[in-house]
């Protein structure tokens, strides 16, 4: 980060007063210095965060500002919409695929799932008395739910209307796994870096998980790991993913004109390419996505799949926390057998509507 | 900036000119200050 806006600062003069806080405090934070006149500039932010500070006024359009996302991939500029405008640039962005044990793999005879089918036919195949076919976390956060999202996304469901039939499926098929014996049933106590950690550790052959696993996993010794596209219901779609990472947007009382001028180097295409870079993350503009496969050839899956990107909470808005905060309420139940999906799902969807 | 052209040129009056050239010079030398603030910014992000 610290890289990355000096670089900006030499390109422009503009200096940044630059305050860094835990991310839990971020929103808070910000909140409380609009209550007292005292706003930063720019914000940098989780994108899923962008609803909250767009309904409260904190930070205003892009198009107010000048600053424009031309050249960035559509998709993902749409995570920064909040009631049809664009509130905010996200030039990199973080996502999810499948990871797998390539020697685990091999010694039993399988590739790399692609359909919803085989994954559960090799995730099966590959658990043994001392490794599971899979692991994925689907702890009961917001973590659980975005693990989630591919398979609900991709079987065509969503997080407006929970009980869904395509979500009902969606939920059916991950709790099969459990039941098969394939998942570990403590997969609803896991974080993301509890299932990487388990994966890393050889005691699951195949993983759900992020590109920011990366620098971790490729430092573990004799680790010989590969990654793909999550498997989608049919062979041949485009898998559905969440797309994390920080976003920029403008403060309601920031100078504009300096803003912009800043966004705007942190926008182009260099500076995107050397953060994409740094954080193993997807770089949000096709024109710089040749330089950026040649550098880092690992990030090929979470490339492909940031095709079928999908906002959070550009629908739902401030609404997002509720719903999602439901869904994996429902998945925990679901998965550790408790109820079947379709009541979790009618209940998650009472609890979140309030009807 | 014509619609304010047009109005100076308006203004008949040499001491009501003198007025508005003095507000116009002082006008002029707010967005230079401006600019200087505006060399820095503060930003706020996280990490976790």
């Amino acid at each position: 980060m610290v890289k990355l806006l000096d670089a900006c600062t030499a390109k422009t003069g503009i200096k940044i007063d630059r305050q860094a806080v835990p991310y839990p405090q971020l929103v808070q934070k910000v909140l409380l210095a609009a209550t007292s006149q005292s706003l930063p500039d720019l914000i940098m932010m989780d994108n899923s965060d962008v609803a909250t500070l767009a309904d409260g006024g904190i930070i205003v359009p892009l198009a107010d500002v000048g600053i424009s996302t031309d050249g960035f991939t559509p998709s993902l500029v749409a995570i920064g919409n909040y009631k049809g405008k664009n509130y905010s640039v996200q030039t990199a962005v973080n996502t999810l695929a499948l990871w797998y044990n390539k020697d685990i793999l091999s010694a039993a005879g399988v590739t790399p799932p692609t359909t919803w089918d085989e994954l559960k036919a090799d995730a099966k195949k590959l658990t043994t008395k001392d490794v599971y076919g899979l692991a994925f976390p689907a702890v009961a956060t917001e973590e659980g739910t975005f693990h989630a999202s591919p398979f609900v996304w991709s079987n065509g469901g969503d997080f407006q209307t929970l009980n869904s039939q395509s979500n009902i499926d969606a939920l059916t098929y991950l709790a099969g796994l459990i039941k098969d014996g394939s998942v570990s049933k403590s997969a609803v106590t896991w974080s993301g870096d509890d299932a990487n950690d388990q994966f890393a550790a050889g005691r699951a052959a195949m993983s759900i998980g992020g590109s920011w696993h990366i620098p971790q996993n490729s430092q573990v010794k004799g680790f010989n790991y590969g990654i793909v596209s999550i498997p989608t219901p049919k062979a041949g779609e485009q898998v559905k993913v969440p797309v994390g990472g920080e976003v920029w947007a403008v403060s309601a009382t920031a100078d504009k004109a300096t803003a912009k001028t800043f966004v705007d180097c942190l926008s182009s295409d260099d500076m995107v390419l050397q953060w994409a870079i740094d954080r193993n993350y997807v770089p949000g503009k096709p024109a710089v996505l040749d330089k950026y496969k040649a550098a880092v050839p690992t990030m090929a899956p979470f490339i492909s799949s940031t095709a079928g990107a999908v906002s959070r909470t550009s629908v739902l808005g401030t609404a997002y926390p509720k719903y999602s905060s439901a869904f994996s309420a429902a998945l925990q139940a679901v998965l550790i057998g408790s109820k079947d999906a379709k009541s979790a799902l009618d209940e998650a969807e009472a609890a979140a509507s309030g009807k | 900036m014509n619609s304010y052209v047009a109005g100076h040129r308006a203004i008949r009056s040499p001491a009501a000119r003198l007025l508005l050239l003095s507000v116009s010079a002082l006008a002029m030398t707010i967005p230079v200050a401006g600019a200087a603030r505006a060399a820095s910014l503060t930003s706020i992000d996280y990490f976790t």
